[in-house]
């Protein structure tokens, strides 16, 4: 009698279970995503490596404000919003002179407030110019270094980019050629062009 | 009672294992299914047989109330709970690559004694397997030879080739030379996915996406060029699709955004498949410089994918022959 239990008890824990596999079996299929999201695998930490820290640069805002004094009045491109006192960028605010936009360009000069600087991007004929200040700098062995006073140039794949320090920020300027490189890699813009113009750039605002 | 209930469980669970599968939650999914094999001629299976009463003729029916109860012995107190064994696990590595500044023998000199420059990335490909290696130097290169959707091109580990050889004159304070590559190159996808790139029209090559690594605003696009600005960084990415770009100059983007799509883009230049990568950081020894780009891709590929990267001792690596350039070739990039 028990087994008879055991045994019927068994089968329709059976059946059942089988059933209910079978009714899924005979569900509609969903229909596809239209675009299958990546898959999501478990979050995953890296182990420990040593890292770069990111540290504020302390700014010298009074030399800064001694120098837009003693400047004559930049006269900002149009659309240039260069806001002053507590509304400026975190960094005194370094521009070009005298550049001309190409009737060519697709579009003007452009000026980008940032959370920890800003962007000035004027297009060219032969090579846009970008210019970037910073008040975030990377500690990568802590202890050397202080900043980069010199302006330092380096070729770079598409052109080539000066930088340098001051006031305490970080500033690098651009350069990117419109035209193909020489077959030797040559780039569109010199040296010395290209620090001459870093040298000329002039404090358009500060805090 | 109890034994009866116990028999009875364990009897369903036995035949619940003759179905497929049995499904629970987070299982992954339905299995494959293999269809049962049927002999057509084969009997229905029987029907539920009823038991029989005293199998053994001995007298004894087997009834419920017959059953001595098993001894059940009281608990033991062993004090503190003890915890199992620990087990080491086998660590599952989801990809392998060699030491960070170990360049293609013969390729040049890599930068020593290397640092994260940029954790917390997001990897610059979204979903597609990505190999760091040198494109000069590996299959279809123009050092190498051969095919760039040679299937030897698409197999781990990877290879550092920041610092590797170039004509002309780009630097950076990390390498132990001068005319060097300032970033790291990207192949991508599959020796079959480059077949189809390849037979694909220039526009339309629009398979692995590109994708933002920080927050930042795209600032400048140029004729192969896409360069995203995020605090003291500027991550330049190169040879996209320029005709296929998802971004515009002046966009603002989070991390994991799609910025454009794997191609070749070069203004004309020769060049393979592959998404070239760079690093410039604000740096309190050098201001603003090319840093080695490698560890943070490895990191952010690990997090990627889920898990650890396997690091390959080049001490113990096999020893592959140096392939050394011609003279007059010249290494744009």
């Amino acid at each position: 009698m028990m087994l008879r239990v055991i045994s019927m008890a068994a089968w329709l824990a059976f059946v059942a279970a089988c059933a209910e596999q079978i009714g899924e079996e005979r569900a509609p299929a969903p229909a596809p995503a239209a675009t299958p999201a990546p898959s999501q695998p478990a979050e995953f930490e890296p182990p420990a490596r040593p890292s770069a820290t990111a540290n504020e640069a302390r700014i010298d805002w009074q030399a800064a404000r001694t120098d837009l004094a003693s400047t004559p009045g930049l006269a900002a491109p149009e659309g240039f919003q260069i806001e002053s006192d507590g509304q400026a960028p975190p960094v005194p605010v370094l521009l070009p002179t005298g550049l001309v936009t190409p009737a060519t360009a697709t579009a003007g000069p452009r000026f980008i407030h940032l959370p920890d600087g800003y962007l000035a991007t004027y297009p060219g004929a032969v090579f846009d110019i970008t210019v970037s200040g910073t008040n975030e700098v990377f500690d990568v062995t802590p202890g050397l270094g202080n900043g980069v006073e010199d302006l330092t140039f380096n070729s770079t794949v598409d052109g080539a980019m000066v930088s340098f320090s001051r006031y305490g920020a970080g500033y690098i300027v651009e350069f990117v050629c419109k035209v193909e490189a020489g077959a030797a890699g040559s780039a569109c813009v010199e040296e010395g062009e290209a620090v001459e113009l870093a040298q000329s750039l002039v404090i358009a605002g500060t805090r | 009672m109890i034994w009866r209930s116990l028999s009875i469980a364990a009897c369903g669970i036995a035949l619940l294992g003759g179905c497929d599968a049995v499904r629970y939650p987070g299982d992954g999914g339905e299995p494959p299914r293999t269809p049962p094999t049927v002999d057509p001629d084969a009997p229905p299976p029987p029907p539920p047989s009823e038991p029989v009463l005293d199998p053994y003729g001995t007298g004894e029916t087997g009834g419920e109330d017959d059953l001595d109860p098993l001894p059940v012995s009281d608990p033991v107190d062993t004090g503190d709970t003890l915890a199992p064994p620990a087990v080491d696990e086998p660590v599952e590595f989801t990809f392998s690559y060699f030491a960070p500044g170990s360049l293609t023998p013969g390729s040049g000199t890599g930068a020593p004694d290397q640092i994260v420059h940029a954790p917390g990335l997001v990897f610059p490909i979204r979903t597609a397997p990505a190999y760091l290696q040198s494109m000069v130097w590996g299959f279809g290169g123009g050092v190498g030879g051969g095919d760039e959707c040679d299937p030897r091109n698409y197999t781990y580990p990877w290879r550092d080739n920041f610092c590797e050889t170039r004509t002309s004159n780009r630097s950076s304070p990390f390498c132990p030379l001068g005319r060097i590559h300032q970033g790291q190159d990207i192949r991508v996808g599959t020796p079959s996915e480059c077949e189809i790139l390849r037979g694909t029209a220039e526009d339309d090559r629009m398979l692995h996406e590109v994708v933002a690594v920080e927050d930042g605003v795209v600032y400048e696009i140029g004729t192969y060029t896409v360069k995203l600005r995020s605090g003291g960084r500027i991550f330049r990415y190169m040879h996209l699709n320029m005709d296929a770009l998802q971004v515009s100059a002046g966009d603002s983007v989070l991390a994991g955004d799609v910025l454009g799509y794997v191609s070749k883009d070069f203004g004309g230049t020769p060049t393979t498949f592959h998404l070239h990568f760079e690093i410039i950081q604000n740096t309190e020894e050098h201001g603003w410089v090319h840093v080695p780009p490698y560890l943070s891709l490895v990191e952010a590929y690990e997090r990627r994918e889920g898990g650890p990267g396997e690091f390959i001792d080049t001490a113990i690596a096999a020893a592959s022959a140096p392939v050394f350039p011609p003279d007059d070739l010249i290494i744009i990039e």
